[in-house]
């Protein structure tokens, strides 16, 4: 027999209904016969209802309002003991003369821990995965009806919508359009760029509506120079679902680490993650586990007990002029390359630039993704043979969008090159070492190891395994470097240059004869 | 004596001094409270009795049995302090307006009639009332369960039979008897309230199955019409013959401490409110056995309606 089935709950809720039972809020904390489990019980059966706390990864969490935004706290002991007083009246059993009697009471701190921590918070609250502020598209289990769902708690897909409006209904056709215009000003290094700048549109309504139920890649956004436009274009993508991406800060180790500001902005629960303009080399397993982890991922924060996410409602953002990572993080990263529009000047709007035309208009844009989802949901939820990601399951159905129903081209062209080199510190130290020469205007010129070190010094450019600068030490480890790049041959490419690597014989002025002396030849692809 | 036993023994000496007055003075009351504190002090029950009997005083005279009754209660409870410590919730009793209760149940179930009750039936009864007994006991009850079946002042072991073996008995020759206890004993003696020895003791109960509602005052179309509107598990309506309908409501409590919570306290607590007879809620309550003709009547005890997994009649 169940709990709803027992004769006094039967009839004590039929003398409810009819209004002969006194309905009172109260509760009667543990002590004199009540067990803690019969006070968590009653407690979490009534604030269940109510969709104000929610269950997450073991820890019990509620909404707050930041400056800004709404984002998910976890409940400590002392801030718990006055919200549960929102939610019932406690009582306590005092001797009052020779028996038992009713006192009002407040909740210890230590009892406010146990209740917390109780089965009964497990069992009677809402599972929540995140916080969005947009609606979303979901699926239904027929295979072409989709769903759009907005402000609330939904407990299909755990996540909390917490404003936007409904989007219009878009043609396909209209949607491909306006997805394309919004990218139309950045210069990107290849067509497999710009089709992953798309696809990065779209991933998000894929995967917070459950359409994707594997792992979804970092959006890493590289540029050549500063102020290109790389975290502005994923600003753009954050504002299409109402949202501001949540800020990772870069400093290394100790309190305040990398992996502490990601672990605070995952228990907030907002789904856009941005580590923001990071220089120097990325090598965190912490992020490369959130990345690849299923349906849990164990983060915490000091003073705060372990909580474990949902990371698949969580999509991650990268920018920076110069990304070198582990190979492990290329892996599992989308790389849009952009390269900075000298004098250009981007288009303005009457609401301002095109973030805050977005903005303004983020109901129409969303609506321009869901027409995208809705087409391709429509024509059977195909996916293409593409191989060349880890992500197979993203990569196929993003490349299968974007070739099929935006008519661009193939998403992973270009990208392998692009993972190769952010992953290989070598590599990556000659991409720099390019743009340091191009920006010097030595380009088409012969440059030799000693010039080459001197350029990199004044470029600010770091050389791997020189601790200080030193001109001597310097030039030979960019001499041992460009060996080993071109040990197997003479030219390399990278992101829109090619570095051409020739021997000559040089006369020795002091007498001694020849030697082989190594030049390094840089140029512009397009030119 | 050891320490903590001397400080629990001048606690017991100390109530007994101060216990109250009878006569409205809460003597009463005070005659369990020191009965425990005998116990936790290591004295026997006959000792403790003694010195309650010496120490009561007052205008209203305090009988052995009273005292023993006490005695009895505190060293059967399985804790003096709270004896369903496990089954207590957390929610106070809510203050039940039973008059309007009743109202609403009973224009709930105002359509009804007898007939209505034997067209709701989930079981039909389709037999005559002299195999009600068997139909009953077939329906309700494992083979194996033991059952007091006998008169209200049979107490011996030859009463409490397997279910089986009174099906037997009953198909094949004998009347059935008057009355039963419709939650299976252990077959074992026990000790009642007094401190007598009985085979049909609160303390015999094997199976905390079913509580009996009855009422004493109400007229038997509105107890139908009760029987329709409310909204309990009932398993059987039983006509007693005479003016009453007895209902049997599921109750499967685990152990005697959860039928005290559940049944004696929160249950009866809204029934009495509406007007049942409060004194139905211990667990080895007498109901009438269907198939029992009542000669000085002249009409049958039987069953109105019955249902083995117990829901409300109106759904």
């Amino acid at each position: 027999m169940n709990e709803t089935s027992k004769a006094e709950d039967m009839i004590t809720e039929q003398a409810r209904e009819v209004g002969a039972a006194s309905i009172d809020n109260s509760i009667i904390l543990p002590g004199g016969g009540i067990s803690i489990q019969a006070t968590a019980d009653e407690l979490f059966r009534r604030i269940g209802p109510t969709k104000t706390l929610f269950m997450r990864g073991g820890a019990v969490v509620g909404i707050f309002e930041t400056r800004d935004r709404l984002e998910l706290e976890v409940i400590s002991p002392a801030a718990a003991r006055s919200r549960f007083e929102s939610y019932a009246t406690f009582y306590a059993y005092r001797m009052g003369g020779h028996q038992q009697v009713l006192k009002p009471t407040v909740i210890p701190q230590e009892m406010a821990t146990a209740l917390l921590e109780s089965e009964a918070a497990r069992q009677f609250l809402p599972k929540i995965t995140g916080l969005i502020n947009c609606p979303i598209i979901v699926g239904r289990d027929d295979r072409e009806v989709v769903e759009i769902i907005d402000q609330g708690f939904h407990p299909s897909t755990g996540l909390f919508i917490t404003g936007g409006e409904l989007p219009p209904n878009i043609e396909p056709q209209e949607a491909g359009k306006a997805l394309k215009e919004l990218v139309s000003e950045f210069d990107f290094q290849s067509r497999g760029d710009r089709s992953r700048a798309l696809a990065l549109f779209i991933t998000p309504a894929l995967k917070l509506g459950g359409h994707l139920l594997g792992n979804v890649p970092v959006d890493v956004a590289e540029a050549d120079k500063s102020q290109s436009g790389k975290t502005f274009r994923q600003k753009i993508v954050a504002a299409i679902y109402n949202e501001k991406p949540s800020l990772v800060t870069s400093r290394s180790g100790g309190v305040g680490s990398v992996d502490e500001s990601l672990n605070q902005q995952l228990i907030a629960g907002h789904p856009f993650i941005q580590l923001d303009n990071f220089r120097g080399r990325l090598d965190s397993p912490h992020i490369e586990a959130l990345l690849t982890a299923e349906r849990s991922f164990s983060v915490r924060v000091p003073y705060c007990r372990e909580v474990v996410i949902d990371p698949s409602r969580i999509i991650v953002m990268l920018t920076s002029n110069g990304v070198e990572t582990t190979r492990d993080f290329a892996n599992r990263s989308s790389i849009v390359r952009i390269r900075k529009r000298e004098g250009h000047a981007f288009r303005q709007f009457p609401e301002g630039d095109l973030l805050q035309h977005v903005r303004a208009n983020q109901s129409y844009y969303l609506g321009v993704v869901f027409a995208i989802v809705r087409e391709w949901i429509r024509r059977g939820r195909l996916r293409s043979q593409e191989m060349r990601h880890d992500f197979r399951e993203w990569c196929q159905t993003l490349d299968w969008i974007i070739q099929d129903i935006l008519g661009e081209a193939s998403l992973m062209d270009g990208h392998e090159a692009a993972q190769e080199r952010v992953s290989d510190p070598a590599l990556t130290f000659l991409r720099k070492l390019t743009l340091a020469v191009v920006d010097q205007g030595r380009a088409g010129e012969p440059l030799i190891a000693s010039t080459l070190y001197e350029i990199a010094d004044a470029a600010q450019v770091p050389v791997p395994g020189l601790r200080e600068p030193d001109e001597d030490k310097g030039k030979r480890a960019i001499g041992m470097l460009m060996a080993r790049l071109f040990k197997t041959t003479v030219t390399l490419e990278l992101d829109g240059f090619r570095v051409t690597r020739r021997e000559s014989e040089k006369f020795r002025g002091d007498g001694g004869g020849n030697y082989i002396a190594k030049e390094y030849l840089f140029t512009r692809l397009n030119q | 004596m050891n320490p903590s036993l001397t400080l629990k023994h001048d606690r017991y000496m100390a109530a007994l001094r101060d216990m109250p007055p009878s006569g409205g003075g809460g003597c009463h009351t005070a005659l369990l409270r020191v009965a425990n504190f005998g116990r936790q002090a290591g004295l026997n029950p006959d000792q403790i009795a003694r010195d309650l009997a010496e120490h009561a005083r007052g205008t209203r005279t305090v009988t052995e049995t009273e005292i023993r009754a006490a005695v009895v209660k505190a060293f059967n409870s399985s804790s003096t302090v709270m004896p369903y410590a496990d089954a207590r919730t957390a929610r106070p009793h809510p203050v039940v307006d039973g008059a309007k209760l009743m109202k609403s149940i009973v224009e709930r179930g105002a359509a009804f009639t007898e007939v209505d009750l034997w067209e709701a039936s989930p079981e039909r009864i389709d037999w005559p009332p002299e195999h009600d007994a068997t139909e009953l006991l077939q329906r309700l009850y494992a083979p194996e369960d033991r059952l007091f079946i006998g008169t209200r002042y049979d107490t011996g072991t030859e009463h409490v039979l397997p279910a089986s073996v009174w099906i037997d008995r009953l198909a094949r020759f004998s009347a059935v008897p008057e009355h039963i206890i419709p939650n299976p004993l252990t077959g074992e003696q026990g000790l009642t309230k007094d401190g007598k020895v009985s085979f049909r003791a609160d303390s015999c109960v094997a199976q905390f199955r079913f509580a009996v509602v009855e009422f004493d005052t109400m007229p038997r179309e509105q107890q139908i019409q009760f029987w329709a509107g409310v909204k309990l598990p009932v398993v059987a309506l039983l006509d007693s013959g005479g003016k009453s309908v007895h209902g049997w409501i599921r109750i499967d409590a685990s152990n005697t401490d959860e039928w005290t919570c559940r049944v004696e306290s929160k249950l009866f607590d809204i029934l009495t409110a509406v007007g049942a007879d409060r004194a139905c809620k211990n667990e080895t309550r007498l109901s009438r056995m269907p198939g029992h003709f009542r000669a000085e009547k002249n009409r049958w005890q039987r069953l109105l309606y019955l249902d083995p997994a117990g829901g409300p009649i109106i759904p």
